[in-house]
């Protein structure tokens, strides 16, 4: 027996493509927060780790819907103008149930934000229709929802800011046992449940054989229309959620707001590993995708780097992202 | 068949073709106006006025159609250029930036449709009317009030919070802020645009108090921006930093009244308006107009209330709720 052979089998050559798939991204992570804790001293202080999270709480509430959508291969541009939109409803709901019923804060903030939940399942139920029954494109379909959603928001609040919302601010503003923000509460809750939904249940698992091969996943008696259609809904729940809280934390109801958020979701997806393809993607990705966007502008911020470097800086890593994936993604090659 | 429905059709399009210039000749005279976006409430409050005041004053001299230029000097021209082609008698516009429409205002008085600039200018040699103000001026008055009154002196640490970056607003008032800054000696630890928004403005600021905790004034280029800020300021619990903008927004007036603004700046609201109005009408019936450049004023807590009552519509009954919330 050559000892000398069996030695070198047992001891796999180290591949990047491997090492990239398990762990990359997390790596990325660690090296971003050591680069940024030199950069800026406050960078690891506690308000500021807070602030971080706080901020990206919204864009990965809704990149959690997202993941699912790219997963099967399709895609939202329409959550920015949706959570804008639904915001306003349910700070305006709010507000008219707490001064004209004098419903208490509580019960109140429920119907005000299972309203929201209600319209935005409303709206992504039918453009999931649409992209289903008649094979429409996603990107089409949803950017006209986009369109749609923004002047519904402007005819709805009569294109001014709700001001004056009351109690339902703390929604956004608030903190648990006065510490966790709440809205990295529900980022943490909701990563949770869609990660659960991913990885522990058949709907996970027939998302991602969709996305992988739609004509397969049909023929394996996968009832695909209406599992994309299921993923949009938990979308809408997603987006329903992340309008109540942008709007609560902006402490007034602004239908021009939230332009662009729907692409922050997606880069942040695309960084953690989601493919536009379809097939692949995690939601542990997703949310590290989403804290390495808003880390980037933190510390460019923090360091007093002008908004316009960190848009190419952004693009960069966004282009960076997208090589790797290609390249990590493309079989067992070294890389 | 073939040849009675062709039939048919050449007679629809005749009749129509009659109809539109029989109504044509009857109609008043058409007015666009395209507001710079929707979604800026100040250019937004302005239209509002203008169309109270036509419908009260103008209604059966000429007709409104209004446009969302949605911040986008692209859109606004292609606007100017619709609506040049379709024949509008005048274009009353908010303009994003003094140079890009210069071209199209140009062809469109040169095809015979008036302009008028309102809430800003451009630079097309006289070819349109305006109704503007100095947004240097308006920079300036808030440095000049906070120097007066102490707030600012060598070495006192501001920040800047520019509108979108190319704009004539945005630039005026940066340059009013810096300007005057420098010139007493103040240290102006960032200066960072926050694109006019409310939501840009406040995680911006929530990361400069971190990182600059030692700022003691900052400088906006609007209402909605110093919103953001003072959002960031209430939930890291700092009420200690003075706060300027431009616009005297509503919520601007709320946060001026509440104390929680130190000043804001009002533009002639009424002026922008309604001189607008006048100016199409004028224009339209041939007589001459002269352009005007309106002064904008420091608005502080003594004249807030004055403010909301006439530019902003409420009761003293509402001025009080405000204090009360």
């Amino acid at each position: 027996m050559n000892t000398q052979g069996l030695a070198q089998g047992n001891r796999e050559r180290f591949s990047f493509v491997k090492f990239y798939n398990k762990v990359g991204i997390f790596f990325i992570l660690i090296i971003l927060v050591v680069i940024c804790s030199m950069l800026s001293p406050v960078f690891l202080s506690k308000a500021n780790l807070m602030n971080l999270l706080t901020q990206t709480a919204v864009v990965s509430i809704i990149a959690c819907g997202i993941t699912l959508l790219v997963i099967t291969g399709n895609t939202d541009l329409s959550a920015g103008s949706m959570v804008a939109f639904v915001g306003c409803v349910v700070l305006g709901t709010y507000k008219s149930l707490s001064e004209s019923t004098g419903l208490a804060s509580l019960p109140a903030g429920l119907l005000a934000v299972g309203a929201g939940i209600l319209l935005s399942i409303a709206l992504y139920s039918v453009a999931s229709f649409i992209i289903t029954r008649y094979r429409a494109p996603a990107f089409i379909v949803t950017l006209a929802i986009s369109t749609s959603a923004r002047g519904l928001a402007l005819m709805y609040t009569n294109a001014k800011v709700i001001k004056s919302v009351g109690k339902i601010v703390n929604l956004g503003q608030g903190k648990l046992f006065g510490e966790i923000p709440f809205p990295v509460v529900f980022m943490v809750l909701i990563a949770v449940v869609t990660w659960v939904l991913l990885t522990q249940t058949r709907m996970g698992r027939y998302l991602y054989a969709i996305g992988g091969n739609p004509e397969s996943a049909k023929a394996a008696g996968i009832n695909t229309n209406r599992t994309i259609v299921l993923a949009y809904l938990f979308h809408a729940v997603c987006v329903a959620i992340a309008g109540a809280l942008f709007m609560s934390r902006l402490n007034s109801g602004q239908p021009a707001e939230a332009v662009g958020l729907e692409f922050d979701a997606i880069t942040a997806a695309i960084i953690g590993g989601a493919s536009l393809a379809g097939g692949i993607g995690t939601i542990t990705g997703t949310i590290v995708g989403s804290l390495i966007i808003g880390m980037i502008s933190n510390i460019l911020t923090l360091t007093h780097v002008q908004s316009y470097y960190q848009q190419i800086i952004t693009g960069l890593v966004i282009v960076f992202a997208v090589v790797v994936d290609i390249k990590t993604k493309g079989g067992s090659k070294r890389f | 068949m073939k040849k009675v429905l062709a039939l048919v059709l050449v007679t629809m399009l005749a009749f129509s073709m009659i109809s539109v210039s029989a109504v044509a000749e009857t109609a008043l005279p058409r007015v666009a106006f395209i507001c710079k976006g929707y979604s800026d409430t100040y250019c937004y409050l302005v239209m509002q006025i203008f169309l109270d005041y036509y419908e009260k004053t103008y209604k059966d001299v000429y007709t409104v159609d209004t446009f969302d230029g949605e911040f986008d000097s692209d859109k606004i021209n292609t606007l100017i250029e619709t609506c040049t082609a379709d024949k509008y008698d005048a274009i009353i516009m908010q303009q994003n930036d003094p140079d890009t429409p210069v071209p199209y205002v140009k062809a469109a008085v040169a095809a015979g449709t008036q302009v008028i600039i309102t809430v800003g200018s451009i630079n097309d040699d006289g070819e349109s009317f305006y109704l503007d103000a100095d947004p240097v001026q308006q920079g300036a008055l808030l440095v000049e009030y906070a120097i007066q009154q102490g707030l600012v002196k060598t070495g006192t640490k501001c920040v800047v919070l520019r509108g979108l970056d190319g704009t004539f607003h945005s630039e005026g008032r940066t340059e009013g802020f810096v300007t005057l800054l420098t010139e007493v000696g103040a240290d102006i630890v960032a200066n960072q645009t926050a694109e006019w928004s409310t939501s840009k403005a406040m995680p911006i600021v929530e990361s400069w108090l971190i990182s600059n905790p030692e700022i003691e004034c900052i400088f906006a280029c609007n209402d909605d921006m110093a919103l953001g800020a003072l959002q960031a300021m209430q939930l890291a619990g700092r009420n200690d930093i003075k706060v300027f903008s431009v616009d005297a927004n509503e919520l601007g007036c709320i946060a001026l009244k509440n104390g929680q603004l130190t000043a804001t700046v009002a533009q002639d609201t009424f002026g922008y308006a309604n001189g607008a109005a006048d100016f199409a009408a004028a224009l339209i019936k041939g007589e001459t107009v002269e352009s005007k450049r309106l002064d904008s004023k420091l608005i502080l807590l003594d004249q807030v209330d004055d403010v909301m009552r006439t530019v902003h519509g409420y009761t003293d009954e509402e001025i009080a709720k405000v204090v009360e919330q």
